[in-house]
């Protein structure tokens, strides 16, 4: 086992692990140097099981030659050449020229790293029982080094959303992360990622009472703000350097447009109550559809809004009249209603926890190809507000590039390598687990 | 498409056995099974049998003929280890009950079973749930025809028992507290893994008690075993040498990739699925691998998929994933088709596309082992059942 000092890759605090905006980044999340070593422990250093090449230097360049590159945000090119310098792409095209001294790795295709737009990797319990706590982090909470992060790197997704989950009202928030490394600081991307609001009957409540909780948590806050500003007699008005009640702070960076909602509707009646409140409160905000949804996708086109659909991607109905089985594949309602939509994987199932499964799945009932790659990288990158970093092949964009055996729609290939910020993350000869679990032997016996 | 649709109409205005029971295919890319792939092949069905593959010559006028363009056909889905559509797969009133008939227990109307019929399923052999040492008699049903008569078939391909946690995890101590609940149908035996054993051991020096028994330590219908675990695997080898059993079957057998070489050597055939993802929580916490099949195929053991209790649409996607992880392309599609039809004991008539056989077939948007195909249309004995819009 290479040991930490080895692994510079693992221990490095890049400037994309800190929040692109300080200011909103509450005071209680801010960590103390101390409290970040407190993570940082021998034993989970030894957990990471995954050996990772010296990662280049700022000034190193790397070069990556495929026979074919998928940008997404472009059409494929025959012979492509991705140059990385710095953490970032710097030129993608045609037998780009590589210069002198520039470390080349070569693969059949090249895709961006996919990217989950929502989901409880390495949570073990993704709800508070409070129903209303916007002030909880799942930074929190999730376990860096659990299975599930791990395999999302030999899936090839690179950047995953870890939000809280459906049972609450406001469900606190997220932050998005990278599969490799050790610590919550380590895996850190981005925090915070946004705020779950659920219209899903939890708690006892029933579906209108749960409506009603979740418009409460905003009239509180109204509430709150207003008795903050008209001090009773003989107190003084509060001023700019009275603290903000941290418990608050979420929901005042949710109504400012700093902080993106989103809102679980798990049925179709959830859709308008969700619109209403984002149209009423302003909210930047994507919905989470469960599958029933799709009757909605006219209504959701015509205002605008992305959406992160259930990893059920076809679901069943009986049609009463005729007795019929009816099939209905979901992203192809959004698609043929012009609705950007990110498919979600199924962490823990056979097939299903891959997402180029599940855009294979959607591709084999009508879903266009492009539109089905792009579900798993670009629009999970614009709906988490990173599609200036992630989801494409473009200059300027961090390098996070998958280099495939394959089509990566093509149920035999498999993510070869990785490349995660411009260093090589994962390399399928290595994974000693994969081999485990396809020879039924530990590596080298 | 429209050919689809003009053969849906024709089989609702022709009546029975007359020319228009005749179905052709045309430029199919035809997975026979039992004899590779032939290229831009044709298929005749006359009267629901299949009666020639390959070249195809004149065909008499009304016979309905539908050019696949290089479509994909392969024979109908087998599911080897059938329990949809089953309200309640386990009889309770006590642990042994060979006499319990896994076909009657399957509705042949229910939602499942329409849903498996669209994904491909054209045959199921159906299962006694394995909650019971003994379950029953597995049975054999077409999913689709005209008529309920038709999906009937075979009566008693196997006998069924079960060991491991699904047989005694639900059953209550015997010993409750205060030491009441011996009269309680809850508090069952076995209570533990080797109790399973016992009583199956029971059951089995006990044959005469039981007629549906006989036939199988005849030799005459095989003993399907649900084990999972490598040490109940191991137990059925014990027992396979103790009651001279010849032809038994495993079932959902997640670690007999462990004892490969002892299965091979005993020549028993091995079912799988549902597959879960190894690196999740997996049945009984077995070592699941990702390549069981894959494994188990090198060694030479024939392998079949059954969705047992799982979704049967999932069957195509299994088999793909299969290929993914190692097992070759002919013997994934095999695993769910002809050896799933050997083990169920209806390779006769269903399993491959070879003449004699029923004309049960499917006809797929691609590769039938890619994630990015679908099935298309679903013809049973030449009668297109399902047509995807």
């Amino acid at each position: 086992m290479i040991s930490r000092s080895e692994r510079p890759a693992l221990r490095c605090r890049s400037a994309h692990n800190r929040p692109p905006d300080e200011r909103i980044r509450p005071p209680f999340v801010r960590r103390t140097t101390e409290s970040r070593r407190g993570f940082e422990s021998p034993v989970l250093a030894f957990l990471t099981i995954f050996l990772f090449a010296t990662p280049l230097s700022a000034q190193e360049t790397l070069a990556i030659k495929a026979e074919r590159v998928i940008p997404i945000s472009g059409p494929e090119i025959q012979n492509g050449v991705i140059l990385v310098r710095g953490g970032k792409i710097t030129a993608v095209g045609k037998d780009l020229p590589i210069p002198d001294g520039a470390k080349v790795l070569e693969a059949k295709v090249a895709m961006p790293g996919m990217i989950e737009a929502h989901g409880w990797r390495g949570m073990d319990s993704p709800n508070e029982n409070v129903p209303v706590v916007p002030f909880v982090t799942t930074a929190d909470g999730l376990d860096p080094v659990h299975f599930s992060i791990e395999d999302a790197l030999r899936d090839g997704i690179t950047t995953i959303h870890v939000i809280p989950g459906n049972n609450t009202v406001v469900g606190g928030t997220g932050v998005v992360i990278k599969p490799v490394g050790s610590t919550i600081d380590a895996v850190m991307v981005r925090r915070p990622s946004g705020m779950k609001l659920s219209l899903q009957p939890s708690g006892g409540r029933n579906r209108m009472a749960q409506a009603a909780e979740l418009r409460k948590a905003f009239d509180d806050y109204d509430e709150y703000v207003r008795a903050r500003t008209e001090r009773p007699a003989g107190g003084r008005r509060a001023s700019e350097e009275d603290e903000f009640d941290p418990r608050q702070i979420p929901i005042r960076e949710l109504l400012a447009g700093r902080l993106a909602a989103f809102v679980y509707c798990p049925r179709d009646s959830d859709v308008l109550k969700a619109i209403e409140l984002i149209e009423q409160r302003k909210l930047k905000a994507s919905l989470v559809l469960g599958p029933e949804c799709r009757k909605s996708a006219p209504i959701i086109a015509k205002k605008g809004l992305k959406v992160v659909l259930d990893a059920q991607v076809v679901v069943w109905e009986t049609d009463d009249d005729t007795g019929r089985e009816i099939r209905h594949v979901v992203p192809l309602y959004f698609h043929k209603a012009g609705v950007p939509f990110a498919l979600q994987a199924q962490t823990g199932t056979y097939g299903s926890r891959y997402l180029w499964y599940q855009a294979a799945t959607a591709v084999s009932y009508g879903v266009p190809r492009d539109a089905a790659l792009r579900s798993i990288t670009l629009t999970p990158a614009e709906i988490l507000g990173m599609a200036d970093r992630v989801g494409s092949l473009a200059a300027g964009k961090d390098a996070n590039i998958l280099l495939l055996t394959g089509d990566p729609l093509d149920t035999r290939t498999w993510v070869d390598k990785v490349v995660l910020e411009g260093s090589l993350v994962y390399d399928r000869a290595t994974d000693s687990r994969l081999q485990k679990l396809l020879t039924g032997r530990e590596a080298g016996k | 498409m429209k050919a689809g649709r003009l053969l849906a109409l024709m089989v609702v205005i022709t009546p029975a056995a007359s020319v228009a029971d005749t179905l052709v295919l045309r430029n199919a890319r035809i997975f026979t099974v039992r004899s590779g792939i032939i290229e831009r092949g044709g298929i005749l069905i006359r009267d629901g049998k299949i009666a020639s593959v390959g070249k195809i010559g004149a065909v008499s006028p009304g016979a309905t003929v539908i050019d696949l363009a290089g479509k994909a056909v392969m024979p109908g889905i087998v599911d080897a280890n059938a329990r949809f559509g089953m309200s309640r797969d386990n009889e309770e009133a006590a642990e042994v009950t060979p006499g319990i008939r896994a076909k009657t227990l399957a509705d042949l109307n229910s939602p499942e079973m329409k849903r498996a019929l669209q994904a491909g399923v054209t045959t199921a052999c159906f299962t006694p749930g394995s909650a019971n040492v003994i379950g029953g008699i597995c049975g054999v049903v077409k999913t689709g025809g005209r008529t309920r008569a038709e999906m009937s078939r075979r009566e008693s391909p196997a006998v069924r028992a079960s060991l491991g946690q699904d047989v005694f995890a639900s059953n209550n101590s015997f010993r409750g507290p205060g030491g009441e609940g011996l009269a309680n149908i809850t508090n069952r035996r076995p209570n533990s893994r080797m109790a399973a054993v016992w009583e199956l051991r029971k059951a089995l020096f006990e044959a005469d008690r039981y007629p549906a028994l006989a036939g199988m330590l005849a030799g005459k219908v095989p003993l399907r075993i649900h084990a999972r675990t490598e040490n109940d695997i191991r137990v059925v080898f014990t027992l396979m040498d103790e009651f001279n059993l010849k032809r038994v079957i495993l079932d959902d057998a997640v670690e007999a990739y462990q004892v490969a070489d002892q299965i091979a050597a005993r020549r028993i055939p091995v079912v799988l699925g549902p597959f879960s993802d190894p690196q999740s929580s997996t049945p009984e916490g077995t070592d699941a691998l990702l390549n069981t099949a894959g494994l188990l195929a090198s060694k030479g053991i024939r392998i079949a998929f059954g969705s047992n209790g799982g979704d049967p649409g999932q069957l195509l996607s299994w088999a793909a994933l299969a290929v993914r992880n190692g097992l070759s392309s002919e013997l994934a599609l095999r695993a769910i088709t002809l050896s799933a039809a050997e083990i169920a004991g209806v390779a006769d008539s269903v399993g491959s596309i070879e003449p004699g056989k029923d004309g049960d077939l499917l006809i797929l948007s691609g590769d039938p082992l890619q994630i990015t195909s679908r099935v298309e249309k679903v013809i049973i004995r030449g009668q297109v059942v399902h047509h995807d819009k």
